[in-house]
């Protein structure tokens, strides 16, 4: 059974890029457009094998995202990966603090982000 | 600037010592200073409209990704069922091909069992020809006891002459004699008729023989001469070869179709990673407008304070001081390098992590 992905980020274009890229590549996705909505998602009962989130979001960014996830029960160790133009260290070390799996920097290759991905994903 | 009563004004020159001028100098100064006011007053429009086209591009540069984006996810879903296609005929003619080659297999098997069952015959037609020439020979042997019979059959019937000689020189005597030779002659008679059926009924069985034997000798050879089973078994043997010859070919076609099918996910999967461009230049943009607007109100700040006779000459805030602030809003290493790079600055090391990092 294909795994599925979660994909949160603000640009339509980046959206609509990794969907198909996923896809593409054999993955389930489900799509949100910022950190609330993708709280919300999973508050009602969506659990993705792993979640892939943008930064700079508007409602809510991603790094308040990933440590609302860490609290949700049962998501403490699901892989979640940053993919942002932020490329600021100290939001990384703060990323990883949160509990972020790996940080990523747009743009970025489509065979690389498949390869980060089943590296933290298992059998993927 | 400081008014004197003669006319004459002491101003700050650009070196920002006093020196005099007259009336007509100041208003050449006041002049330019509302020329000024007013050209910094209209940059307002200018740089709204570099805002504006810089937003409208964005908006159809998304739309324009948008719609690849979407021809790119028509291709993959079009690629996608085609290989599900290619596959599910490939399957299809796998499985034709082995239905086949399982039934020539089994008619192979058919005609190697009929062969084998006509070469039994074959050898029981040669086992018959040898026991009819046997039994030729043996009727041959038979025909030298047809001259023996007849030779018996004449020396009895010159027995019974020599004795009805004899009986009739002895007279009275030899009549008993007479009667004896007349039973000789009779048995004589017999004996050579008895000669000629035999030799008849001999000579027949041997002309029925001779037929026999030719007719199994024909047949013998009909049995060995025919080829044409040898020759289906051939047939079949290359029927079998050429099946198994598609069954790779149909194997080659599903690797060829899986290959082609990767690689055009590779290379689309590349695609759709450069197509992220337009996110971080959606980014980069936005910067760029938000700056525009704060340079808009910088202008339009210093154009009130051209109006304000009561202006002191202190700035509330400067290109310098929005500049350095520019660095700070930055969140892409490829914001800072443009920055530093143009004003010659040095980066201050913050956005020098690997693009992929895992924790």
């Amino acid at each position: 059974m294909a795994m599925t992905i979660l994909v949160v980020d603000d640009s339509a274009t980046m959206v609509m890029s990794l969907e198909t890229t996923l896809v593409m590549n054999g993955f389930q996705v489900e799509t949100a457009n910022n950190g609330q909505l993708a709280l919300d998602k999973l508050k009602g009962g969506i659990k993705p094998d792993l979640i892939l989130t943008d930064i700079n979001m508007p409602v809510m960014g991603g790094l308040e995202l990933i440590g609302k996830v860490r609290a949700l029960p049962g998501f403490r160790f699901i892989p979640i990966l940053t993919l942002t133009t932020e490329s600021e260290a100290s939001k990384r070390t703060e990323g990883k603090r949160l509990g972020a799996t790996g940080w990523l920097v747009k743009p970025i290759a489509g065979n690389d982000l498949i390869k980060v991905i089943k590296q933290v994903l298992p059998g993927a | 600037m400081v008014r004197s009563d003669n006319g004459i004004q002491n101003i700050e020159d650009e070196s920002g010592l006093m020196r005099e001028t007259t009336d007509s100098e100041l208003a050449r100064v006041l002049t330019g200073r509302a020329e000024m006011r007013r050209e910094l007053s209209d940059s307002r429009s200018y740089i709204d409209v570099m805002h504006g086209q810089i937003g409208d591009s964005l908006v159809e540069s998304e739309r324009e990704v948008l719609s690849a984006i979407e021809q790119i996810g028509h291709l993959i879903t079009n690629s996608t069922q085609q290989r599900k296609n290619i596959a599910l005929s490939v399957q299809s003619g796998k499985d034709l091909t082995e239905s086949t080659r399982a039934r020539v297999e089994s008619n192979r098997k058919t005609i190697v069992r009929i062969e084998g069952q006509l070469q039994e015959q074959t050898n029981e037609v040669r086992s018959n020809m040898t026991r009819v020439q046997d039994l030729a020979g043996e009727v041959s042997a038979l025909k030298p006891l047809i001259k023996t019979i007849t030779a018996i059959a004449q020396q009895t019937k010159l027995l019974a002459l020599n004795a009805r000689i004899e009986a009739a020189r002895a007279g009275d005597a030899g009549l008993g004699f007479a009667v004896v030779a007349s039973e000789v002659k009779e048995l004589a008679s017999l004996t050579d008729k008895a000669a000629a059926e035999i030799s008849d009924k001999i000579a027949l069985v041997c002309q029925k023989v001779d037929e026999e034997l030719t007719d199994a000798r024909n047949a013998l050879n009909r049995h060995e001469s025919n080829d044409a089973m040898s020759d289906l078994i051939g047939e079949v043997g290359e029927m079998q070869q050429h099946f198994s010859k598609n069954g790779e070919l149909l194997l080659e076609v599903i690797a060829g179709v899986d290959t082609n099918y990767s690689e055009s996910v590779n290379h689309l999967s590349q695609a759709l990673g450069h197509i992220q461009f337009q996110d971080v230049m959606r980014q980069r943009m936005g910067s760029v407008q938000e700056a525009l607007v704060e340079m808009r109100e910088h202008l339009q700040g210093l154009s009130g304070k051209l109006d304000d006779t009561c202006w002191d000459g202190q700035l509330d805030t400067s290109f310098k001081t929005l500049l350095a602030n520019q660095i700070g809003s930055y969140k892409m290493a490829s914001q800072s390098a443009t920055h530093h790079g143009i004003v010659g600055s040095m980066a201050d090391g913050d956005h020098g992590r690997p693009a992929i990092e895992l924790f």
